[in-house]
């Protein structure tokens, strides 16, 4: 199964032109691409693409699977850079969020979500508040989300971006962890180089279009 | 059975949302019963009003004349007769005449008698008077009035003396123009009278000035010549009493406002929850799935709002007059007005929020 995004074009307000032409593939075999990019040069805004939330002014984003083209909003997951929580519900309903939105039966929504507090060490905090937790936790808890659904294609938007060096560490190694269980494939957009140099591959967003 | 599933889980994230609102969903809750029960305690408070209103005509005994409007709907009422009508709160006294009355009354050969019923208020308020010519009693109107009532010049007419109201009088519509109108001092027959026409009533009453100008049965301006010191004449034929009319249209009124007052807070509320609802879509919830968790939630704020409303209000409901009256004209047409509002507008918020807010949910 891969993710394909050919020859993406966006422009904002009909002048600023973000993308000018990228093309990405990205393979559901444990492997993992970072994107770096400085600020404001259009990292989230192919991520939003690639995963089906923004529609591109030009090009086209599928999942194919052998000859079979699938829906790709049914086929990835996200981590945001803002852990992206409702605040007031538990950790374990947060986690449960994306599984729920596709339907899956109640018994597996609760296995998978288990399954993945514990992956990523809140186990412990499932009954708690979201807003309650720390920002190591809650980002954790963001990865949780993605990976209980099960999908294969993992989007992460600077999932570190605002935590400390630990608490780094601990999301990256739960991230790489998700998508080695789940056997996917990870897209991450990040400034942290030390993160990015964790990825099989690495690209650079420069003037709208991908560099190795 | 995966559809099902999913409108389950929908549903399910609308009432833990509701659930883990915490004051969010209180203050909601509050608001909108507060907005509910003022709408309808209001409208219960005017209904009552009404009511007392009927109540005390009913009293008083209604009603004044028999009226079937003439073809050409002139009704030669003096002005400075309206304003003492107004004067007298609005209100003609009442009064009566028995068929039996009619009975008694010798009939002259080849003509009809038609019944009037004169209230001494009227008599009164209008002057009318009878006098002798030629040894008949006459009832001072002109030939206008006697043609829209269609009668003959001279045709007889009884009536009831204000000085003797024991008894009726015997007179006749006079055969020349003894009233000039719309100033006349004196002379008043309000127009036609048919014996199918069993119940009108005659209310005037400055409020309801409209509701006579709509209803059809004559013109107002030819009622006043173009002083609108006289409200209404409203034709009870049709089955509805003013009042009935006027508490309706006040019940629509007060349920149009309490239901957009309502959909003015639920898109309050979805412009503050913009957030959530980027984060829905942007973990996979379809734009109807997120807008199914919003509607769904705001419904079941509502029902919390109504819950509140009714343990707030209800011992004042359940007791009194007002809570009767708003029971009998007014709650279902507020219920409704707020499912009308709420399938209308909510829906349009949340789908431009639903469409917009993915991208800046993963900006923030």
């Amino acid at each position: 199964m891969r993710l394909v995004a050919s020859e993406l074009f966006h422009r904002f307000d009909k002048t600023r032109e973000v993308l000018r032409g990228v093309s990405l593939t990205v393979h559901a075999d444990t492997t993992s691409t970072a994107v770096v990019a400085p600020s404001g040069s259009g990292k989230t805004t192919l991520l939003a693409i690639i995963g089906g939330l923004l529609r591109p002014t030009g090009g086209e984003v599928h999942v194919r699977s052998g000859n079979r083209s699938m829906p790709v909003r049914d086929q990835v997951s996200w981590v945001f850079q803002t852990t992206g929580l409702l605040s007031r519900r538990s950790a374990w309903d947060n986690a449960a969020m994306g599984a729920s939105a596709l339907g899956r039966p109640r018994q597996v929504i609760r296995s998978s979500v288990d399954e993945a507090l514990a992956a990523v060490g809140l186990s412990d905090h499932a009954n708690e508040r979201a807003r309650n937790l720390s920002g190591g936790e809650a980002q954790r808890l963001g990865v949780a989300r993605a990976l209980a659904t099960g999908l294969p294609f993992i989007l992460a938007d600077e999932p570190t971006g605002q935590l400390d060096r630990a608490n780094s560490r601990l999301v990256a190694d739960a991230l790489f962890e998700a998508v080695r269980v789940a056997a996917g494939g990870l897209v991450l957009v990040t400034h942290d180089l030390d993160l990015a140099s964790r990825c099989d591959r690495t690209l650079s967003l420069v003037d709208g279009k991908l560099r190795e | 059975m995966n559809r099902r599933w999913r409108l389950r889980s929908l549903l399910r994230e609308s009432s833990l949302n509701v659930a883990n609102g915490g004051a969010r969903t209180l203050l909601m809750a509050a608001v909108l019963a507060a907005v509910l029960t003022t709408g309808g305690l209001v409208e219960a408070h005017s209904v009552q009003q009404i009511v007392e209103r009927d109540v005390d005509l009913a009293r008083r005994g209604r009603f004044v004349l028999q009226i079937t409007p003439g073809s050409n709907d002139r009704s030669p009422l003096d002005a400075r007769a309206c304003e003492r009508l107004v004067s007298q709160d609005g209100v003609i006294a009442s009064g009566s005449v028995l068929d039996n009355d009619l009975a008694a009354l010798r009939q002259p050969p080849g003509t009809t008698l038609r019944r009037i019923a004169v209230t001494p208020g009227l008599y009164d308020v209008f002057n009318l008077t009878a006098g002798n010519s030629n040894g008949q009693t006459l009832i001072f109107a002109g030939h206008e009035a006697a043609s829209e009532l269609e009668l003959a010049p001279g045709a007889p007419i009884a009536f009831k003396d204000a000085q003797h109201p024991e008894q009726l009088t015997v007179g006749s519509v006079a055969k020349t123009p003894v009233v000039r109108y719309p100033l006349a001092d004196r002379a008043i027959l309000l127009p036609a009278i048919g014996s199918e026409t069993e119940v009108c009533y005659v209310e005037i009453a400055p409020q309801m000035f409209n509701d006579y100008r709509s209803g059809g049965i004559a013109s107002l301006d030819t009622l006043t010549e173009g002083n609108p010191t006289v409200a209404a004449l409203v034709n009870v034929e049709k089955g509805e009493t003013p009042s009935e009319r006027y508490a309706s249209r006040l019940s629509r009124f007060s349920g149009y406002a309490a239901g957009l007052a309502a959909a003015a807070i639920f898109a309050v509320d979805l412009q503050t929850r913009r957030r959530e609802i980027g984060v829905y879509r942007a973990t996979g919830t379809t734009r109807p799935g997120a807008f199914l968790i919003f509607y769904a939630d705001q419904m079941l704020t509502l029902v919390v709002g109504c819950v509140i409303a009714a343990f707030a209000v209800g011992t004042l409901l359940v007791t009194s007059e007002v809570g009767r009256q708003a029971a009998l004209h007014g709650l279902g047409t507020i219920s409704t007005a707020v499912a009308i509002a709420g399938i209308g507008l909510v829906p349009i918020v949340a789908t431009a929020i639903c469409r917009r807010d993915i991208i800046a949910t993963l900006k923030q």
